[in-house]
């Protein structure tokens, strides 16, 4: 029985996404291959213009590199603690219940709230992590006014905020795992460590896969932090796609310039993900 | 029973780079302004400043943002709830053409996030003379690929029989919805919406975008204000600014923590 | 004429070009438990889902008291279906689930209630009104999704295979129950099964149903003792119908059938039967009679396996070309038997067209003439 039904029911969730996921996509480019009109017009048609201008300023490059440190530094790093987390947190001790809601308290905060709360910590005035690295004798670590340590500082505060999210993912795939199969390699003999590397990981795989492809996708985005911390200093150390696009589109006013960005991004993120669905499915 | 002694080490070891920001925000927030900077930290509050919270609630508008946030956030869950609800009983208990096409162009709306669209949608907006109001902080997100898709695996798993027996009884179509589907995904439903509610209560970005008017302004953008004024001085209001900021989110957290992990168990897919 | 309750003429289904129903006429008295047996896919939930409204008639119409089923929408037919699977709703009490149908269908409150509560009384389950379907046993839901049919006050029960996820003991009971309930009611009962032995007990009358098409429909007992073709009385066998090649050999006014295992006597045999001499035999294995004086009979078959029941044994005996199963009561069973005779007069014998499976005859052989 086929009726119009099903397509009434699905027409506003379509509406929406045409109007500001679909359209947008053909908008940008638009947009880029267009000269800055007034207003919300669009100007004369200029080609592909805007990225070759954009190809040849250095400053993309550094951004787009510092973009990509950004996510392949943060996303394994947090990803390796949160597997470490989760497979603590897996066991059957007393309290882990206790143990997964504080490690994942951070993830519902507000980004916002989060990177005031950093501000104060890392601060070089007062802040108390400088504090208690004097106390056992390092620093004071340069964090945000030092090019060399601003980006990692983020790192920090973007793994610290995200980690509680990829535990539970990882624990829900441990804890999906077949009992069957790990009670069989136990059987077998294999030590815990072999277990893990020869059983757990690989049965893991899906798992890792569908966090990194949210991780990357997410950590891609990172804006927040970049603009309230650092607004991409000092001298762009921290700039990084988003908020560059940001920076043309509503700082120069050069939404064309901003336009080209987003969609390089955008064809940046496609090809990791084809890249790693490519690794995964091999 | 050494494995266990050394897991709750490791555990507990970790609770301290994770719950010593915590401490410190709301230490920070109680303290008078003379006690925020000093040589040596004071881990405890000498004189507890409670009048900091109402410094810093009057530092800004944030009763108008407090009220924003609420419209907004509670418009745009409402929203998604009711157009994935629809879309998912579509793709879940309906046979038509396309039916498998349109679940990918849902899905794939998932790997184009705001941040790579939010120049043409500003524009968009723009031209609509949508800027500055509620309408421009709700409309992209009315409709959720992932709400959707979470729905859809949720009404799949209803059988085909309950169906069956429900039309017997006379609840078809919507009314099957209502009254079978929904209560029946409670624990998805709730779980989404959980997330949902997180998400845009927290949201910075895309109010940033397209508000630069008091009237319109969440709390997170006024927060952020605060942040970019207070950045060099009044550390104690702006973590009290922070509290009440979060405050919403974690006390939803702490209250449903149960449905909150259930939701992320649901939401990962399975190993 | 009186109407039938339910009749059935010439009704269809296909998908695309495979037909899942053949064209099929039945007709299901008033008050009539009506039993459809049959194996997995032979058609016969599709016939229940179809009268129920679930699916659409493609050819053919169903007649409700005379009135045709097809404009009418399941809701509004005045049928109540319990299914397999029980289908109540986890998220309702069993008030609930038996309240919702009823408001569904306009009743007020004080009407609803009253039904539900006379129901559940009728039905033992008062004590479980405010569960859920998750909180009692699977006979207990059996008992709620009859429940919900009952509190309908319907004109038709549709009933799909709803004993089969129970386990033996309670479905014994639960099966007697049903057909208590059923006499008491006196409503028109459609019921599904894949398993004889509920048709047969259940059923006023049955249809044994294969490949969408309706092989015989009867009395059980008549079915049974007279199954129309091959495949009915395959499944109306347990464990198994022993078939065997025969020859049909004419002598004076009689027939002998010859097989593997012995030469029966047929001794007053249809005038129209065919000519041909080869034909295939049925005999089931409690219809078969044994003896253990292997020194008095002629020919003797080795025993290969014997299962005890409890009051019938299985006697598993091997002759050339096959294997022989035999239902004995226990008491009539040696200690040391090694080997066992056919005895022809007083065995019961189903003669079955060689090339079309259709029943030629059915008897109880006399002694060899």
């Amino acid at each position: 029985m086929t009726s119009a039904r099903p397509y009434l029911y699905l027409a506003p969730t379509l509406a929406v996404l045409a109007a500001f996921t679909y359209f947008p996509l053909a908008r940008l480019a638009e947009l880029s291959l267009h000269a800055p009109g007034i207003g919300t017009s669009l100007g004369p048609w200029i080609g592909f213009s805007a990225y070759s201008t954009l190809f040849a300023n250095p400053l993309f490059w550094r951004v787009a590199g510092q973009t990509l440190l950004y996510v392949f530094a943060s996303v394994p790093i947090a990803m390796a603690v949160a597997l470490a987390l989760a497979l603590l947190l897996d066991q059957p001790l007393r309290g882990v219940g206790v143990f997964r809601v504080l490690y994942y308290t951070p993830v519902v905060m507000p980004t916002v709230a989060v990177a005031a709360l950093a501000l104060w910590m890392f601060n070089a005035n007062g802040g108390i992590i400088d504090y208690l690295l004097h106390a056992i004798g390092i620093g004071p670590v340069p964090w945000l006014v030092d090019g060399a340590w601003a980006l990692p500082t983020l790192m920090i505060v973007a793994v610290w905020k995200n980690v509680g999210y990829y535990m539970i993912i990882y624990l829900a795939g441990l804890q999906s795992l077949p009992r069957a199969v790990l009670d069989a390699a136990r059987l077998d003999g294999a030590r815990p460590i072999a277990r893990f590397f020869t059983i757990t990981l690989p049965l893991l795989r899906p798992t890792t896969f569908f966090l990194a492809v949210v991780a990357l996708i997410g950590s891609f985005q990172v804006f927040d932090f970049v603009n309230l911390m650092t607004q991409g200093g000092p001298s762009n150390a921290t700039n990084v796609l988003v908020y560059f696009a940001y920076q043309n589109g509503f700082e120069y006013v050069q939404l064309g310039m901003a336009a080209a960005i987003s969609l390089v991004m955008f064809a940046m993120v496609l090809m990791i993900l084809g890249a790693l669905a490519w690794a995964f499915n091999r | 029973m050494i494995r266990r002694c050394a897991s709750y080490a490791v555990l507990v070891a970790g609770l301290i780079p994770l719950l010593l920001p915590f401490y410190w925000m709301a230490l920070t927030s109680l303290k008078p302004k003379r006690e925020v900077f000093t040589a040596v930290p004071q881990w405890w509050p000498a004189h507890p400043a409670w009048d900091n919270y109402r410094s810093a609630w009057v530092a800004e508008p944030f009763a108008g943002f407090f009220f924003n946030s609420i419209v907004v956030t509670a418009s745009i869950v409402a929203l998604q709830l009711a157009l994935a609800s629809l879309a998912a009983f579509a793709l879940s208990r309906f046979e038509f053409r396309g039916r498998s096409l349109i679940f990918w162009i849902i899905v794939a709306a998932l790997i184009v996030p705001v941040q790579i669209t939010f120049i043409a949608n500003f524009m968009t907006l723009a031209h609509l003379g949508l800027l500055n109001t509620y309408a421009a902080l709700v409309a992209p997100y009315a409709a959720s690929a992932f709400g959707t898709f979470l729905l859809r695996q949720a009404f799949a798993a209803v059988p085909r029989q309950l169906e069956d027996a429900a039309r017997l009884d006379g609840c078809s179509g919507l009314a099957f919805l209502w009254h079978v589907l929904l209560p029946l995904s409670r624990p998805t439903v709730l779980a989404f919406a959980l997330v949902a509610v997180v998400t845009h209560w927290n949201d910075y970005f895309w109010p940033l975008i397209v508000t630069n008017n008091n009237a319109v302004r969440t709390l997170p953008i006024g927060l952020g204000m605060f942040v970019g004024q207070e950045v060099t001085t009044d550390w104690n209001l702006l973590m009290a600014a922070s509290i009440f900021v979060s405050a919403p989110m974690l006390l939803l957290f702490f209250l449903m923590q149960r449905y909150f992990v259930q939701s992320q168990l649901r939401t990962g897919i399975r190993g | 004429m009186i109407e039938p309750a339910l009749r059935f003429a010439g009704v269809g289904k296909s998908y695309g070009s495979a037909r899942i129903l053949e064209d099929l006429d039945l007709e299901i008295a008033e008050g009539e438990f009506f039993v459809l047996l049959g194996p997995s896919g032979c058609g016969k939930t599709t016939l229940l889902r179809m009268t129920a409204g679930l699916q659409t008639i493609d050819r053919g119409e169903i007649y409700l008291r005379g009135a045709p089923l097809s404009p009418i929408p399941p809701e509004r037919r005045n049928i109540a279906m319990v299914f397999q699977d029980y289908a109540l709703y986890p998220h309702m009490t069993v008030y609930g689930n038996m309240a919702f149908g009823l408001r569904r269908h306009g009743h007020d409150k004080t009407e609803t209630d009253a039904r539900v509560r006379r129901t559940a009384a009728l039905l033992g389950i008062e004590p479980l009104l405010d569960r859920r379907p998750h909180q009692i046993s699977g006979g207990q839901q059996q008992r709620v999704a009859l429940g919900r049919a009952i509190a309908r006050d319907p004109v038709l029960y549709l009933m799909d295979e709803p004993l089969s996820n129970l386990d033996a003991q309670v479905r014994a009971s639960v099966r007697t129950e049903i057909k208590e309930l059923q006499r008491r009611l006196g409503v028109t009962t459609l019921y599904v099964t894949h398993d004889q032995v509920e048709a047969m007990t259940l059923g006023d009358r049955m249809a044994v149903l294969n490949d969408g098409a309706i092989q015989q429909a009867g009395r059980p007992i008549d079915i049974y003792r007279e199954p129309a073709n091959e495949f009915v009385a395959r499944f109306l066998a347990t464990p198994r119908l022993n078939l065997l090649e025969g020859t049909l050999e004419h002598s004076n006014g009689s027939i002998v059938v010859r097989t593997p295992v012995g030469a029966f006597a047929w001794t007053q045999p249809p005038r129209s039967l065919p000519a041909t001499a080869k034909v295939r035999v049925g005999m089931r294995p409690e219809e078969i009679k044994i003896s253990f004086d292997v020194a008095a009979a002629g020919a003797s078959l080795p025993i290969r396996l014997i299962e005890t029941l409890g009051s019938q044994v299985l006697v598993f005996a091997d002759f050339d070309g096959g294997e022989l199963t035999v239902s004995i009561p226990a008491d009539a069973m040696p200690h040391d038997a090694q080997r066992i005779a056919i005895v022809p007069s007083g065995s019961i014998v189903h003669v079955f067209d060689h090339a079309g499976g259709a029943a030629l005859g059915h008897f109880v052989a006399g002694g060899e003439g």
